[in-house]
């Protein structure tokens, strides 16, 4: 069983951009390990012989034809935006790559 | 020690359907920034993805055309970074279900085959384009949500050459397959190359790096060729290689650490729980499989077998479809099929890569190259002045009949005026005409020249040819005689 540490809470944090207080992080921790737990209970059913399940509910994708829309107001999607310039939206400067 | 060169390509190929992946926002190239989006490409709270059918046909139909094996039951799975260019923060893209496994190309370089595996063929979305300026990162996501997919290449490679031979093969059955326009200047075809290198004979694969911004087929040679290079150099030192992205710099012609290379586990990939998994029915595969068109090796072959063209040849002739559409084009409007093939091999290939142009970009069609071909084999005009032909032909567009008429270059038929010319060039050159009585057959070649010289080379060379050796033997008829 994989033993979930804090030094893994604060891993996960980081790659998820989240800060945590030492609470939240004591928090997750705890959420983590039962989550682990339970898993562990699930792994104990027998699956023999049972095909893989990548979807839990039995639903048929509905596709789309490949029809262009109406397009959206620009300067509408642009207003919803803390910074624009020039039909551009812009950020805070991503230094070189 | 010897050392061989390992590569693999990750290539970025966008698909040719009129919207994106999940909205239906155009996907037109040099639209002006932003206008091509939407709510959902925006990835505003509470939009949800609708998938383009179009677009995982497209997908089907690349992978057949690669030999890939489909996967009838497939989803997609969030890939996360932050980054601008993203913004919902993650990529819709395919992790352990890609639409297509274990395919290959074949390639051949320096006359020899080899059959490089494809591991796996995946449908995502585009992310948008960022342009820096000092007043901060400016963002366009018209790309962001065009459809792409990616095609993994197995470390079968083992140069720049061979590199280059599978991505040119690869765009070649793309482009045929109709999947994509795969235009590497407009992005719509991108390449990342992993590189390593190992002692000859070893079986392990050494620390690799990715290179990326290659952006034509030479600078992916170029930049293998120089990575490889580099590692040989640092181990040659008894230093190791770092796993890293490195960039190529075109100027420079040399690659550039970028950052380390993160781990697959930094993704955190998981399951799109905003879309569910979907199943190709056979049906349906069966359908596109039909659809295929004639792919580069099929129409190579067909040359060789049905017009006697050398594996070489048509090899050249096959490799982009819009030159081997516009050869059989020509071909269709009449005229000798090797002739025609040489043409376009030497003057319309070499025309075109003098001038870094592609065969959409010049106005002369099919019927005026097949029209100059026929001038040539009917004797209107001689080689020589056809070629003088062909370079106002293609740029200009004019056909070559009235380039002809208007510039005076017919060819001179006219036996008596060139019997004219002939008698007098033999006479101003009584040391050739001595030297061609002396045995010396090179000397005939010479008088030939001055008969074209005099006629600006529109004489007819075979009659010039002809009547100079009628001049020549009388002459010696004469010295021979009583
Ligand atoms: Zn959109």
């Amino acid at each position: 069983m994989i033993a979930v540490t804090e030094d893994m809470v604060r891993e996960i944090a980081q790659a998820a951009a989240i800060t945590l207080t030492p609470e939240e992080t004591a928090h997750m921790l705890r959420d983590m390990q039962e989550i682990v737990q339970f898993v562990e209970r699930l792994k104990a059913v027998d699956t023999e012989g049972v095909q893989p399940t990548i979807h839990p509910v039995a639903l048929v994708l509905a596709m789309r034809d490949d029809v262009p829309a109406q397009g959206h107001p620009r300067e509408a999607l642009l207003a919803l935006a803390p910074d624009a310039e020039g039909g551009y939206f812009r950020v805070p400067s991503v230094l070189g790559e | 020690m010897t050392y061989e060169t390992v590569v693999g390509l990750e290539v970025h190929v966008e698909l040719a359907t009129k919207t994106k992946l999940f909205c239906e926002c155009r996907t037109d190239f040099g639209a002006e920034p932003n206008a091509n989006t939407c709510p959902i490409c925006l990835a505003h709270p509470g939009t949800l993805p609708r998938l383009n059918e179009e677009a995982v046909a497209l997908a089907i139909k690349a992978a057949l055309s690669l030999g890939c094996e489909i996967t009838r039951e497939t989803k997609f799975d969030r890939k996360h970074y932050f980054y601008p260019d993203l913004p919902k923060a993650y990529q819709m893209s395919q992790f352990d279900r890609p639409i297509g496994q274990n395919g290959f190309v074949e390639i051949e370089v320096d006359g020899e085959k080899k059959r490089i595996r494809i591991e796996r063929l995946h449908l995502e979305e585009d992310a948008g384009k960022l342009v820096h300026t000092p007043a901060g990162t400016l963002v366009d996501f018209n790309r962001g949500g065009v459809p792409l997919i990616e095609i993994v290449s197995a470390p079968d490679l083992r140069s720049g050459k061979e590199a280059r031979a599978y991505l040119e093969k690869l765009r070649a059955i793309l482009a045929y397959a109709g999947v994509s326009d795969v235009r590497m200047e407009e992005g719509s075809l991108r390449c990342d190359a992993n590189v390593s290198v190992r002692p000859l004979g070893e079986t392990r694969f050494g620390t690799k790096t990715e290179i990326k911004n290659m952006n034509s087929l030479s600078s992916v040679e170029k930049a293998i060729e120089y990575e490889a290079a580099r590692q040989v150099e640092v181990l040659a030192q008894g230093g190791t290689i770092r796993q890293e992205t490195r960039r190529f710099d075109e100027a420079r012609r040399v690659t550039v650490a970028m950052r380390a290379k993160e781990t697959a586990a930094d993704y955190r990939y998981f399951p799109d729980p905003d879309m569910v998994p979907f199943t190709i029915p056979e049906a349906w595969i069966d359908e596109i499989r039909a659809s295929i068109p004639e792919l580069p090796d099929e129409r190579r072959g067909r040359y060789i077998e049905q017009w006697g063209l050398s594996p070489y040849d048509a090899g050249v002739l096959t490799l982009e479809k819009d030159v081997s559409d516009f050869f059989e084009a020509t071909v269709a409007a009449g005229g000798d099929v090797k002739t025609i093939a040489n043409w376009m091999m030497v003057e319309v290939l070499g025309y075109l890569n003098k001038h870094q142009k592609t065969i959409r970009d010049v106005p002369m069609t099919p019927a005026h190259l097949a029209q100059l071909v026929r001038l040539i084999e009917d004797g209107t005009i001689s080689g020589r002045i056809a070629k003088t032909v062909f370079q106002e032909m293609i740029e200009s567009g004019a056909d070559p009949k009235s380039i002809v008429e208007a510039k005076g270059l017919l060819q001179i038929q006219d036996v008596s005026l060139l019997e004219e010319v002939v008698s007098r060039v033999v006479e101003a050159h009584p040391q050739s005409v001595a030297d061609y009585l002396a045995g010396k057959e090179r000397a005939l070649g010479h008088l030939v020249g001055q008969v074209m010289k005099e006629t600006k080379g529109k004489a007819n060379p075979k009659l010039v040819n002809d009547l100079l050796q009628k001049a020549l033997e009388a002459k010696r008829a004469d010295h021979a005689g009583p």
